[in-house]
């Protein structure tokens, strides 16, 4: 059930009504057969997997707060690492080391037809953190396995994130029963849900479509063509993504939760670091907390530190998807920012040296601009079907210099009328404002609840009839799933 | 308590804006939500109602069935429309009128035999229902899928793209003349040659499939509940042998209901249907069937089931002048009639046309026996008698009322004054008999936008432009100098 579909607008206003209207200790079982729900909607047999892994860590985690040994503690935990992971590995990633050891030693091992299940990188990743936070105390371990379960299948985060952690979120459901309905609250989850909404179906959805004509036609095109793709695939992914997160946010805000940010105008970093503290901030912390702080973190060795960096990257690429392009693609962010330690004495001294305000506009848009374009180039094997492509794609940007085709017409040929990209920019301009607002600590749903009632209802109607209007829904299209579903 | 009277006040402002944006981007469908609006804004009894599918809303004509005997009729019928959605349309339509007799083309259970429809003839049977919760029904009888289901109820999902196409047409409300284009304006002319085989050996019977049954008892019960007379028709049209055997099983029905059903695959030729010449494909009737049909069925009507003429209701004068036009653009171009004929005809065309008239050679030694008054139709006000081998120009807006006449003895006169005032580019002389430069080759020369249009025959040659429909709807000549008849020729 896509957040983007009609049965999710049936679907998430009757689990919220009953939720405020049945009996408060009943609550957490509702929303636990409403997530099981929504995730069956996919397919049914998908619910075995997320109940096996759920059953294990809790299993796991009881017999972690059990033991008496730390030794007896680390084999509880171990084993639900074990269990978990390779669920996780059978099911995403035994093919491609199959299909790459076939390869390598030109065997003809057999793979497996086996449908990846949605979200199961996110509810492993939510469960394992879980069991890793009762080894070190920070949280108890629960009890009751269906307010467990609902925790490991809340809905709205489910399959594509925020990765919660069980500080944050057992606790919400353990304090559910007392969380009373409030009107500014829902008013405030809604706002979030419809900006999400509009990322996703009025702003990711066009830009989708020259995405895909080129980066599916890439050997036709060149120069600009890639340039503008890569831009926009750029935009696609993070609007997308982020709407995910924003409706899930809005979604667990309407019922009372609060779910943790996810991205932070990531496209304003101006290092390459930066940007990993600010995109998918939920993996990113659980790679920091779960797998960097334990391989040594920053207290090592210099070169140990870069290893250890690498190492996470080369993992989070490997999260993303079974293929060489990920792996690339998380390796080449780890070279960068190792690349950036490296060459840090030298900027310094350039700065010193030219005397360059690092504090001046022109200095923090040189750095943004860098940072962006290094990350689109990381973007170019994320997006392409394999490693040979996105590099024919990347010396296809420089065969030609094409940039008559922004006033000749030709843009209009990838997809996109003179009219449906007049919408796509207008839309880019609103992210943009948006997400000046956002860098600058400005909330706009705060700035617009101080306005006057008519405004409110002008603006809040605009914004649905903007969606219902210009949005990519409904049969004459066939929607993308959200793209990190897939992870 | 505040904030939910504040919630609700909100989704009701939000509602209503939606609702008007709905009203925008809607499908604009003649063979359905149209129909719909068109029939909920008739204030006038109908007499007869008409169900069924494209054999119905095409094969029926209203305006046709009003001309030839009074009949007030209306179909109320969808393209592919299935025997469930034809029973919510036959109960929605209950709530607004009682028709005196139904009409219901029963081919929908032969040739859909109780299929799913698909989405686009799922829209065209409930988009227009006022009724939600029948539309719903009627929904999720035609639909599998939820998501579709919910999708087509709601309108929005389905067309909201169409804020690309959107054109003048789709912002003001129905307008009379869209009503009548509509309810009576479906024109096709081209010929197919059909073959449609005897049937009449066949006795077996298939059963209806289950759910078809299931609604088309529905709809017998429904008329026999409001005390409607139910006359069952199958228009004819190429059909396998297996639809025969599934009409021999609702003749049963209709028998044991009491209930009248005219097939008329076994009798077309007594309706004067001729497969080479009454069709525009296999399955659909053009409209020299489509007349002979609806005139059939209408005085049968009148015959048989006492269905009054309401001519002479001066409430219906609205339905005389679309029927008119209805018939003017259907069948003017092949109408082999006498001037004074046409004439009439001309005056009862609502739409605005631009009337040109040219003097080929000669065209006074008859003209007389035309009355000034009925010339003036064509904005002839010049008198033509006597003005033996003179040019003569006329052009006429029926709609500004902008009136150009010239006549000339022996000069070519050429159309240049005020040629702005014409919506169209246009090109008109003409040359009498006695023209000093007759002898060059065209004498008479009626352009528009570039291309001629006059038959440059001896006497009047006329060219009939229509302004709406931005084309040239006739031409023809009448030789006004040597045929006393006026019959107009092409």
């Amino acid at each position: 059930m896509l957040f983007n579909s009609l049965t999710f607008l049936i679907f998430f206003p009757i689990v919220t009504v009953l939720y405020f209207v049945i009996p408060r200790k009943f609550r957490y079982l509702w929303l636990l057969a409403a997530s099981y729900y929504f995730y069956m909607s996919w397919n049914p047999k998908y619910a075995l997997l997320i109940l096996t892994s759920t059953f294990t860590t809790y299993l796991c985690s009881l017999m972690v707060s059990k033991a008496s040994t730390v030794s007896k503690k680390k084999l509880y935990v171990a084993l639900s690492l074990l269990i978990n992971l390779t669920i996780l590995f059978t099911f995403k990633y035994l093919n491609f080391f199959t299909d790459t050891l076939n390869q390598l030693f030109n065997m003809s091992a057999p793979t497996f037809s086996l449908i990846l299940p949605v979200g199961i990188s996110f509810y492993t990743f939510q469960a394992l953190g879980y069991t890793i936070d009762v080894y070190r105390g920070e949280v108890t371990a629960e009890r009751n396995f269906f307010k467990y379960a609902l925790f490991v299948s809340f809905f709205p985060q489910l399959v594509a994130g925020p990765i919660e952690r069980s500080k944050n979120l057992l606790n919400q459901v353990r304090m559910m029963e007392s969380v009373q309905f409030n009107y500014e609250r829902m008013r405030s989850g809604l706002l979030l849900m419809i900006w999400g909404l509009f990322l996703k179906v009025v702003l990711a959805e066009r830009a989708a479509i020259i995405v895909n004509q080129v980066y599916n036609n890439y050997e036709n095109y060149t120069g600009f063509y890639v340039i503008i793709a890569t831009f926009l695939f750029a935009i696609q992914i993070y609007v997308d993504f982020s709407a995910y997160s924003l409706i899930a946010i809005g979604a667990a805000e309407v019922l009372g939760f609060n779910l943790m940010q996810n991205f932070n105008t990531p496209y304003f970093s101006r290092t390459v670091g930066e940007f990993w503290r600010r995109w998918h901030i939920s993996l990113s912390t659980w790679f920091r907390d779960y797998l960097y702080i334990p391989l040594g973190g920053n207290r090592c060795s210099r070169w140990r530190k870069h290893l250890n960096i690498l190492i996470v990257f080369v993992v989070s690429g490997l999260w993303h998807g079974a293929n060489w392009t990920f792996v690339i693609w998380g390796g080449l962010n780890g070279i960068y920012q190792i690349i950036g330690a490296e060459l840090k004495p030298i900027k310094t001294r350039i700065v010193d040296t030219f005397k360059i305000n690092t504090e001046s506009f022109s200095h923090k848009f040189f750095q943004i601009v860098v940072v962006f374009s290094l990350i689109n180039l990381s973007w170019i094997f994320f997006r392409a079907p394999s490693t040979s492509v996105a590099i024919n794609m990347i010396t296809h940007i420089f065969a030609e210099f094409n940039i008559w085709i922004f006033v000749d017409g030709s843009i209009y040929k990838l997809g996109l009328t003179a009219l449906e990209l007049k919408i796509l920019v207008l839309s880019l301009t609103a992210l943009l404002i948006a997400s000046l607002c956002q860098y600058n600590g400005i909330s706009i749903r705060a700035k617009l609840a101080e306005q006057a009632i008519w405004f409110r209802w002008a603006a809040y109607i605009t914004a649905i009839m903007i969606l219902l209007i210009f949005g990519y829904y409904g049969p004459t299209y066939s929607p993308s799933d959200f793209i990190y579903f897939q992870f | 308590m505040k904030k939910l009277l504040l919630t609700i006040l909100f989704l009701v402002c939000a509602v209503l804006v939606a609702w008007q944006v709905n009203e925008v981007l809607k499908f604009k469908h003649t063979d359905g939500n149209l129909i719909l609006e068109a029939f909920y804004s008739n204030k006038k009894p109908i007499d007869v109602l008409m169900l069924g599918s494209s054999h119905t809303y095409d094969h029926l004509n209203a305006g046709i069935m009003w001309r030839s005997e009074g009949v007030s009729a209306f179909a109320l019928a969808a393209g592919s429309q299935r025997y469930w959605s034809s029973y919510y349309y036959l109960k929605e339509s209950l709530k607004y009128l009682k028709p005196q007799v139904l009409i219901f083309d029963v081919g929908g259970g032969a040739r859909y035999s109780g299929r799913h429809s698909d989405s686009t003839i799922t829209i065209w049977s409930t988009l227009g229902l006022r009724s939600y919760i029948d539309k719903a029904r009627s929904i999720a009888l035609s639909v599998p899928s939820i998501d579709r289901r919910v999708s087509i109820f709601l309108g929005i999902p389905e067309y909201h793209s169409r804020y690309r196409e959107l054109k003048e047409d789709d912002f003001p409300f129905l307008t009379s003349k869209e009503i009548s284009s509509v309810v009576f304006g479906r024109i096709h002319t081209n010929i197919y040659k059909n073959n449609i085989q005897d049937m009449s050996s066949i006795q077996d019977m298939k059963a209806l499939d289950e759910k078809d049954e299931e609604f088309f008892l529905k709809i017998l019960d429904l008329a026999k509940q409001n005390d409607i007379k139910v006359l069952l028709v199958k228009s004819p049209y190429q059909l396998p042998p297996e639809h025969q055997k599934i009409y021999n099983y609702i003749d049963n029905i209709a028998k044991a209901h009491g209930v009248e059903f005219l097939n008329f695959n076994l009798s077309y030729k007594d309706v004067g249907i001729d497969p080479l010449y009454d069709f525009r494909d296999f399955s659909h009737f053009n409209v020299h069937g489509i007349k002979k049909y609806s005139m059939y069925l209408a005085k049968y009507l009148r015959e048989n089931y006492n269905v009054p003429d309401r001519r002479n209701d001066p409430e219906y004068a609205e339905w005389d002048k679309w029927a008119n036009d209805y018939y003017m653009l259907a069948f003017t171009p092949k109408l082999n009639t006498t001037l004074q004929e046409y004439l009439k005809l001309l005056k009862n065309y609502s739409n605005d046309v631009v009337v040109f008239t040219v003097v080929t050679d000669e065209a006074s030694r008859q003209i007389g026996k035309i009355s000034q008054e009925e010339l003036s139709i064509l904005g002839i006000d010049a008198d033509l008698k006597g003005k033996h081998q003179y040019g003569y120009v006329s052009v006429y807006d029926t709609e500004t009322g902008f009136d150009y006449e010239e006549i000339s003895e022996n000069q070519t006169i050429i159309f240049k004054d005020r040629r702005d005032k014409l919506p169209m580019g246009v090109d008109v002389k003409s040359r009498g008999g006695r023209d000093l430069n007759k002898n060059e080759n065209t004498i008479s020369s009626i352009k528009i936008n570039g291309q001629e249009h006059s038959k440059n025959k001896r006497g009047l040659n006329i060219v009939i432009y229509d302004k709406k429909r931005k084309t040239v709807i006739d031409s023809f000549y009448v030789d006004t100098h040597g045929d006393p008849t006026f019959t107009i020729k092409r």
